[in-house]
């Protein structure tokens, strides 16, 4: 059987098995590494996430690794994967935090990448109030604090 | 249910130093350790290199954009710049769209994704300095003459300012800065240039100039007009204390100043 394609599983949390080929499980640094440190096993345990979200990585990972294999034509690939990016971030805010999170820990940079700016385009056009309700983070400025913050933060040019 | 606390304060960085500039501050107030990490500067660092102010220039308008570099792979791709004209050093001129004649002066220095220290503008018979690391315009600073007018100003070397003052239509003065910092600015005496026995009756408005300090001669580019309605446009004088030792016509298009841009001395 060739290298690429050889296949490997990748156990989520919950022991459920997620069988996949060599390229694609390579996508996950942190898997690659244990590859390349001649960890043969063909099942690779990943205790930190679950199926659900492991299924979602992997599904990440496979598009990214067939287009990267399509020769010829790569503008309008390269345009697909966008959309392709673009739909697959389009989940609700703890999915996002969840996928942030095991893209970090599986060190797959592309998808961390479009996971951070998805939410920190959520944030952008949000008042702080909006912000605080969204994330569930608690505001832990007395008014006063708060307007000295926003005074310091008074723009003196806007672009 | 995992939520933003759930992350680690290096992913939350991450997050935050991709919420554009303009936004900060909805950052800045939402709670007190977003605020201390945003000060930080790592992230300070991780945010201008995604995200940095520009100044354009389209002849008496200036504005300023904020370009986001994160999803820019190709200078092409920012908003309003189609054509690139030349780029070197760092320095980037570009073209408005469908029309030539506008020129845009970008100056930023794509290798570091940084920009390189101070730029001024003069405003209304004032130097104006922006102090890109602070992202804060200084005070309005003195010119060494009087005027109201939209005067011409030029970047020599890099390091300092030129100004020209064109006194009763045929005297030009130019001044050079000395020292020039966003709330400093000291000034000498450049060089004088009678352009009265070469002009004859002709009128002349400096458009743009830019200068040569070991020859002490300015190159000198504007439009002549020897009637009301008769202007001859892209005149290109090459002129010292001695007076004009060169003319050249129709040169509009190639002599161009550009807004200077200042590596911080110090």
């Amino acid at each position: 059987m060739s290298e690429s394609n050889k296949k490997i599983s990748l156990i989520s949390s919950e022991g459920e098995a997620f069988e996949v080929s060599e390229a694609v499980a390579r996508e996950f640094e942190i898997v690659a590494h244990m590859l390349e440190d001649g960890c043969s096993g063909s099942s690779i345990p990943i205790t930190t996430v679950d199926s659900n979200i492991l299924g979602k990585v992997i599904e990440y990972c496979t598009k990214h690794v067939e287009v990267g294999n399509v020769e010829g034509n790569s503008e309008k690939a390269e345009k697909d994967l966008e959309e392709f990016d673009k739909r697959f971030i389009a989940v609700e805010m703890n999915t996002l935090f969840s996928l942030i999170l095991a893209a970090n820990y599986l060190n797959v940079k592309g998808l961390l990448n479009i996971g951070c700016q998805k939410v920190a385009d959520t944030i952008k056009d949000m008042k702080p109030e909006e912000v605080r309700s969204i994330f569930n983070i608690e505001n832990d400025y007395t008014p006063a604090e708060e307007e000295v913050v926003r005074k310091e933060n008074e723009w003196a040019f806007q672009p | 249910m995992t939520m933003i606390t759930d992350l680690s304060l290096d992913l939350v960085e991450e997050i935050l130093s991709k919420v554009s500039l303009t936004s900060l501050k909805a950052v800045k107030s939402t709670c007190k350790g977003w605020n201390t990490l945003s000060k930080d500067e790592s992230f300070t660092k991780k945010h201008s290199a995604i995200e940095f102010p520009v100044f354009l220039t389209c002849k008496a308008y200036r504005f300023q954009r904020r370009f986001n570099l994160h999803r820019i792979h190709n200078i092409k791709d920012l908003p309003c710049i189609k054509e690139t004209v030349n780029q070197c050093d760092g320095l980037l001129l570009c073209l408005d769209e469908g029309n030539r004649q506008r020129l845009f002066h970008e100056i930023y220095d794509f290798k570091s994704s940084s920009w390189r220290g101070n730029s001024y503008f003069v405003v209304d018979g004032k130097i104006l300095g922006f102090d890109f690391t602070r992202e804060k315009f200084g005070p309005f600073l003195d010119l060494p003459f009087e005027t109201h007018n939209k005067i011409p100003y030029s970047c020599v070397r890099g390091e300092q300012l030129a100004v020209l003052f064109q006194r009763h239509l045929y005297e030009l003065v130019i001044w050079i800065t000395t020292e020039i910092k966003p709330d400093a600015v000291s000034w000498s005496s450049f060089c004088k240039v009678d352009m009265k026995p070469f002009l004859g009756d002709h009128g002349f408005k400096v458009g743009s100039f830019v200068i040569d300090k070991e020859k002490k001669v300015a190159v000198v580019c504007g439009d002549c007009e020897e009637r009301r309605d008769h202007i001859y446009k892209g005149q290109c004088y090459v002129a010292g204390e001695d007076g004009c030792y060169q003319e050249k016509t129709d040169m509009e298009d190639i002599v161009i100043s550009y807004v200077p841009s200042f590596v911080q001395l110090q």
